[in-house]
C-alpha cells in the first residue's frame, strides 16, 4: 500500500468512528463487498471517504442510512464498482504475487521459529534448516485457504446466515476447522520427505527478501 | 412514479445540466431533482453516476468546509462536460419530438 493510500485510510478509520452503530454496520459490509472487487487500494479509499462523508452529514441532519444511501446497498456498491476499470491480467498476477509473498515470508519466519526452537529443544545443529514436502503442502494449503476465505466473505457480506441458529453455526465452523487442522497435521506426519535441506542463514535470508518484495510491490500497487 | 429504468438514461444528463448551473454537493444535486419533480432520489443514487461524470472529467470536484458535518465535496463542469451536456441537450431534443410525435400520433388515432 503506497503513502497516500495509507494516509487516506487512517483518515477514514477515524472519521467512520462518527456515524451511529447501525450505519457502521451496514457500512462495514459494504466496504467489505468492495473490497472484494477490481477496484485499486486507493480507489477503494476515496469512495470510503466518500461514503463516510455522505453518511456523516446525513446522520448531521437527522436523515438515517436508508434515505441517505438508498435500501439496496448491493446494488449501489454494484454500480460503484462498474464506475472503474476492470484489473488485467497482469495487475491480478501482481496482487497475487504480492500475497504470495506476504504468505512466504509470514510462513517462513515462522517456521524459522519453529526449527529453531525445536533444534534448540532436541540439542540438534542450531543451524540445521530443513522443509519436507508436507510442510510445502501445507503452506500451500494455507495460501489457497486466505484466498478463498477472503474471497467468500468478499463476494457474500450481504448475505444474511443461513444457518442462524449461533450454537449450530459455531458448532459447524469448530468441526470445519478441526477437519482441516486434522488434515494439515496428517500432511505433516504422513509426508515426511525432506526437499529443502540447508542453512538456517539463508532461510532467513529468503524471508527477508520475500518481506522486502512484499513491500516493494505493496507500495507500487 | 418515474421508474428507475426509466431515468437511468436520462439522469446523468439531468445531473449534468444542473451541475452546469451552478457548483453543487451531492445532497443539494438530489434535493434540487425531486425539487423537479424527479421523486425521492436519495444521494446513493446519484453518487455512481457523480463517480463516472468524475472519472469521464466531466466534472471539476473541489472540498470547501461545510457549517455542519465533514467538508462537502462540490462539482462544477469541465469543458469536457459542457460539450457533453450540448449533446445531452440535443440527443434530448431528438428523441423527445420523436416520442411525443409518437405518443401524440397514437392519440389521434
Amino acid at each position: 500500500m503506497n503513502k497516500e493510500t495509507k494516509k487516506v485510510m487512517q483518515e477514514n478509520n477515524e472519521l467512520e468512528k462518527k456515524m451511529s452503530k447501525k450505519s457502521n454496520e451496514i457500512f462495514l459490509n459494504m466496504i467489505v463487498y468492495l473490497r472484494g472487487s477490481d477496484i485499486t487500494e486507493y480507489n477503494q479509499e476515496k469512495v470510503r471517504r466518500d461514503i463516510i462523508d455522505m453518511i456523516i452529514e446525513g446522520e448531521e441532519r437527522g436523515d438515517d442510512i436508508d434515505t441517505i444511501i438508498g435500501k439496496d446497498y448491493k446494488k449501489l456498491c454494484d454500480e460503484i464498482i462498474s464506475v472503474f476499470p476492470q484489473k488485467n491480467a497482469k495487475q491480478k498476477l501482481i496482487d497475487l504475487i504480492e500475497i504470495a509473498l506476504s504468505c512466504i515470508y509470514i510462513l517462513g519466519l515462522i517456521s524459522v521459529i519453529k526449527i529453531v526452537t525445536i533444534n534448540l529443544i532436541k540439542k540438534h545443529d542450531i543451524l540445521k534448516y530443513s522443509l519436507s514436502i508436507g510442510d510445502i503442502l501445507n503452506a500451500f494449503v494455507i495460501f489457497t485457504l486466505a484466498i478463498v476465505i477472503v474471497n467468500v466473505i468478499c463476494k457474500n457480506s450481504f448475505k444474511k446466515p443461513e444457518i442462524n441458529n449461533k450454537v449450530f453455526s459455531f458448532f459447524v465452523t469448530w468441526l470445519a476447522l478441526m477437519i482441516l487442522f486434522c488434515g494439515m497435521i496428517g500432511i505433516a506426519y504422513f509426508l515426511k520427505f525432506i526437499v529443502i535441506s540447508t542453512n538456517i542463514i539463508y532461510a532467513v535470508i529468503f524471508v527477508i527478501i520475500a518481506f522486502i518484495a512484499n513491500k516493494i510491490i505493496s507500495s507500487r500497487n | 412514479m418515474i421508474t428507475s429504468q426509466m431515468l437511468k438514461g436520462v439522469l446523468e444528463g439531468c445531473i449534468l445540466n444542473i451541475i452546469g448551473k451552478q457548483k453543487v454537493y451531492g445532497y443539494e444535486i438530489s434535493q434540487k431533482l425531486s425539487a423537479y419533480g424527479f421523486g425521492n432520489i436519495s444521494e446513493g443514487t446519484i453518487y455512481p453516476i457523480l463517480l463516472r461524470l468524475e472519472k469521464s472529467e466531466f466534472v471539476l470536484v473541489s472540498y470547501m468546509e461545510s457549517s455542519s458535518g465533514p467538508k462537502r465535496k462540490y462539482f462544477e463542469l469541465s469543458d469536457a462536460g459542457k460539450t457533453n451536456l450540448r449533446e445531452f441537450k440535443s440527443n434530448w431534443k431528438e428523441l423527445s419530438t420523436a416520442v411525443g410525435i409518437l405518443m401524440g400520433g397514437e392519440e389521434d388515432e
